[in-house]
């Protein structure tokens, strides 16, 4: 434990330290992940289906802040729809506005949630953003995880089903963006999802807030267990019950990754807990101080052997 | 000599000029009435595009039964439908850009007034 304490410690001293480059290169990972995976998933316009397209706007995203950067991550993504017809590219315009409209106005920091949620989707380990937001930064930041899930679906949808919008030259276009539409509000496991999400991120953000022993591992097992249990029951009444062992498998790699996020940011000593009291002239103070697990990295001793102090 | 007390000071304020200050010190020229309606005009005009948006994915997805309603329905009954359906949309928006606009504005003195401490210390420094 006092190895993967002092681990913890180095590394937190080394990105504090490198903090500028640090915030580039994961922005510059988290980019290239996306462009990547519109690319090679979502290609459907042979005019920009070019290697270098990614990469480059990656690396120039790497420099730019997140809001700006998710918002040309949105423009490259729409102009690769555009192969699929100006309905489809339409549609997703108003979807993405609508989440910048409804939510990243209010909180731009949060834009980068937009394209993590899709590419968690596709390492099927989504189940871990809700309770991690819940435990950062509230059931508010469940918000754009949803909306995250809502692109991604309706994203898995053009990818399954191109055909609705390629080469049907007798459909009229208002039949084409009614299609379109539908492949999003007629999605039933999707708006099961985003339920269980903003349930889960709601029941972990409260359980967190207590000041009961352990509130973050207990609102990470409730949180996960919840949402897992009510996509597993949502599955069972819609009748579908695809992609279950994904769901079960995922859950467990994501209790993995929450509990990684508690130790690095929430971790206590629960053995050493004071409590004092004190008043005021108004009020009686019951304090109660859990001290946090810390080590001091261990500092270099250079040793030096022979030469003129060894005489 | 170096005075640490004044290279400390200016750090400080130079750090929240480039980092928060960015957006507070602006904002802060505003009285907060008129910051509020500036957020509200804003709020109005993101709250109509949403709406537009929302209304025109709605239409487009129900198209064919919206279509054999709207034949039997009064033009003036839709119309009416609409109006009160935008008016609850955008007093909910307006009610949401208002909380979190007081929000930051209360933020912002905050921040000004400590920042606006830092450089009457800082004078004092000089003098």
């Amino acid at each position: 434990m006092n190895k993967l304490l002092e681990m913890k410690t180095n590394l937190i001293g080394f990105v504090e330290k490198n903090e500028a480059l640090a915030k580039a290169i994961s922005r510059f990972v988290l980019m290239l992940t996306a462009y990547l995976l519109v690319f090679f998933l979502l290609g459907f316009y042979a005019k920009v289906h070019k290697p270098v397209l990614p990469v480059a706007f990656a690396v120039i995203s790497a420099f730019l802040p997140v809001g700006i950067g998710t918002m040309l991550l949105s423009a490259f993504l729409l102009l690769n729809l555009y192969g699929l017809g100006i309905e489809v590219t339409a549609v997703a315009a108003a979807l993405l506005l609508l989440c910048y409209i409804l939510y990243f106005r209010f909180a731009p920091g949060k834009g980068y949630l937009l394209a993590m949620t899709p590419i968690a989707w596709m390492f099927r380990i989504p189940y871990a953003l809700p309770v991690t937001e819940g435990l950062i930064s509230g059931a508010g930041s469940a918000v754009p995880v949803m909306m995250g899930t809502v692109v991604y679906y309706f994203l898995k949808a053009l990818r399954a089903n191109p055909s609705l919008f390629v080469g049907e030259e007798s459909q009229n276009p208002l039949a084409r963006f009614s299609a379109v539409v539908k492949l999003i509000i007629d999605n039933k496991e999707m708006w099961l999802v985003v339920g269980a999400f903003m349930l889960t991120a709601l029941v972990v953000s409260v359980i967190r807030k207590t000041s009961i022993r352990n509130a973050w591992r207990l609102a990470i097992y409730v949180g996960v267990v919840i949402q897992t249990v009510t996509i597993l029951i949502g599955k069972l009444v819609l009748g579908s019950m695809d992609g279950v062992i994904g769901l079960m498998v995922g859950s467990v790699i994501s209790l993995g990754i929450d509990l990684v996020v508690e130790f690095f940011l929430f971790h206590l000593d629960y053995s050493r807990v004071e409590r004092v009291q004190f008043e005021d002239d108004y009020y009686y103070y019951y304090v109660k101080a859990v001290p946090k697990v810390t080590v001091r990295a261990q500092e270099k001793k250079v040793t030096t052997f022979g030469g003129q102090g060894n005489d | 000599m170096v005075n640490e007390g004044r290279v400390r000071t200016m750090t400080r304020a130079a750090i929240f000029e480039e980092g928060k200050g960015k957006k507070a010190i602006p904002a802060g020229g505003y009285y907060r009435s008129d910051y509020m309606f500036i957020q509200l005009l804003k709020g109005f005009f993101w709250g109509t595009i949403a709406f537009g948006l929302l209304a025109g994915l709605v239409v487009l997805y129900g198209m064919d039964s919206l279509m054999a309603k709207a034949a039997t329905m009064d033009p003036m009954q839709i119309v009416v439908m609409a109006a009160v359906t935008y008016v609850l949309f955008i007093v909910a928006y307006l009610v949401i850009c208002c909380i979190r606009g007081y929000r930051i504005y209360q933020r912002n003195e905050k921040e000004i007034k400590i920042y606006e401490k830092m450089l009457k210390r800082l004078e004092k420094l000089y003098e």
